[in-house]
């Protein structure tokens, strides 16, 4: 039981870590202060483009 | 020679990596044990002094050199250049649309494969179709083949993105327009910020603010009080860190439709679009035409909330925080004199949260910004 809860909480860890990782931050903090690493988008263009699901065999 | 840049902002430094693009904030005193690990200093050794003069616990000292090591080494590693061959693909022979557009005395002849990619990106440039068969100075051909995106330009294939890189395609040819516009290459623009830029004919301000947050709401209210939108979404600064004028449609959500159309009627005839993978439904807002599209030094960032509860403040920010908040939200130049450029430039730059539902306080405090010396 004990092992579980370890194992659910180290999960948790991960996804927050993950999470963290695909909003582009990563934040490490030590004994003598924090590091934050921050990386920039890959596309140029802003998120506000509609879409359409594909309905050609294509995709 | 070195593959990172460093600057002392304030009381952190500022770090870019040359192999990764990727940014850094950290404390002097972290800092100062990387520069003694650069040094080929034994981790051992760099323990030591680092629990000796900070008068850690051996074990923290452990940690925390061991932790640095392990960043840095990652950062600085070497990129191992996947050299891809590029497949040719065979232009369609006909497509689904045509359209040209004009901006900036530019004429823009865009073919679409297919409606999918005519949806992507013709609402947000439909405001600038122009009927008449002008001879087009670019003709860009945008299609899907083979579960690929290809941008062909002028004859000649630009590029070739998976089916799961739209994103990356979309900003492609946001960028092949510019470019084409300006007169300009991609090394030309030290970043494309994902904020939204205000301003009179002399200077700008920019809205940031995550996505809900009612930066394109803002805009549109600047608009409607007489002041221009530089540029939404989608706002390319130049190697004076000056903001260039890009004519994308302003989007506007459904809850800001029925407030907005009082002041923008044309709103309420507007084709509405599903954005499905970010659950909002849109439309599209004309900015209007800039007579003075030269380039507009960048007075401010403010951080702009609207918020129900409270009537207006505006308060001054940590440059550290505003830096974070815009470089994972934006397209940054990976050239080193650009990476440099844009850390210095952003130091400079007073940042502020504008939080507001009173909406005359809002912009009068954005004229303010902008007429300031």
């Amino acid at each position: 039981m004990k092992n579980k809860n370890i194992k659910t909480a180290k999960n948790k860890e991960i996804t927050r870590k993950e999470a963290l990782k695909k909003m582009g931050t990563y934040a490490a903090f030590t004994a003598l202060g924090t590091m934050v690493l921050l990386s920039p988008k890959a596309a140029q263009a802003g998120s506000t483009a509609p879409e359409q699901p594909r309905r050609s065999s294509n995709w | 020679m070195l593959n990172y840049l460093v600057k002392t902002i304030g009381n952190k430094k500022w770090l870019w990596f040359k192999n990764t693009n990727n940014y850094l904030q950290l404390d002097e005193a972290l800092f100062q044990v990387f520069e003694k690990l650069e040094q080929q200093i034994s981790i051992d050794e760099v323990v030591n002094w680092c629990a000796q003069i900070y008068n850690l616990r051996e074990t923290d000292a452990r940690k925390t050199v061991l932790k640095i090591d392990a960043l840095f080494s990652e950062q600085l590693k070497e990129k191992t250049q996947i050299k891809k061959e590029e497949f040719v693909y065979k232009v369609p022979d006909s497509f689904f649309s045509s359209k040209n557009y004009l901006f900036n005395d530019f004429v823009f002849h865009i073919e679409y494969g297919d409606a999918q990619i005519e949806t992507m990106l013709h609402p947000l440039f439909a405001h600038l179709e122009i009927l008449d068969n002008e001879s087009a100075n670019q003709n860009l051909k945008l299609f899907f083949q083979d579960k690929t995106f290809v941008l062909n330009i002028d004859g000649k294939q630009i590029g070739i993105w998976p089916k799961n890189e739209d994103h990356i395609f979309k900003g492609q040819v946001f960028m092949a327009l510019l470019n084409a516009t300006y007169s300009k290459t991609e090394k030309d623009w030290v970043s494309v910020l994902h904020a939204s830029a205000i301003g009179n004919d002399k200077s700008s301000v920019l809205f940031l603010g995550d996505s809900g947050n009612g930066k394109s709401t803002a805009s549109a209210l600047a608009l409607a009080s007489g002041l221009q939108l530089i540029a939404d979404d989608f706002v390319p600064i130049d190697t004076n860190g000056q903001v260039l004028a890009f004519p994308a449609a302003i989007s506007v959500k459904k809850q800001a439709l029925e407030f907005l159309s009082l002041r923008f009627p044309e709103l309420l005839k507007a084709k509405e679009y599903e954005l499905k993978a970010m659950n909002k439904t849109v439309r599209y807002l004309a900015p209007q035409r800039l007579k003075n599209n030269s380039g507009r030094p960048v007075k401010a960032l403010v951080c702009i909330q609207y918020t129900q509860d409270v009537d207006f403040e505006l308060e001054a920010i940590d440059i550290h925080l505003a830096f974070q908040h815009l470089v994972v939200d934006s397209w940054l130049s990976p050239e080193e004199k650009n990476a440099s450029f844009f850390m210095d430039w952003m130091a400079e730059l007073p940042a502020y949260r504008l939080r507001y539902s009173n909406n005359e306080k809002m912009i009068a405090a954005i004229k303010k910004l902008l007429n300031d010396q």
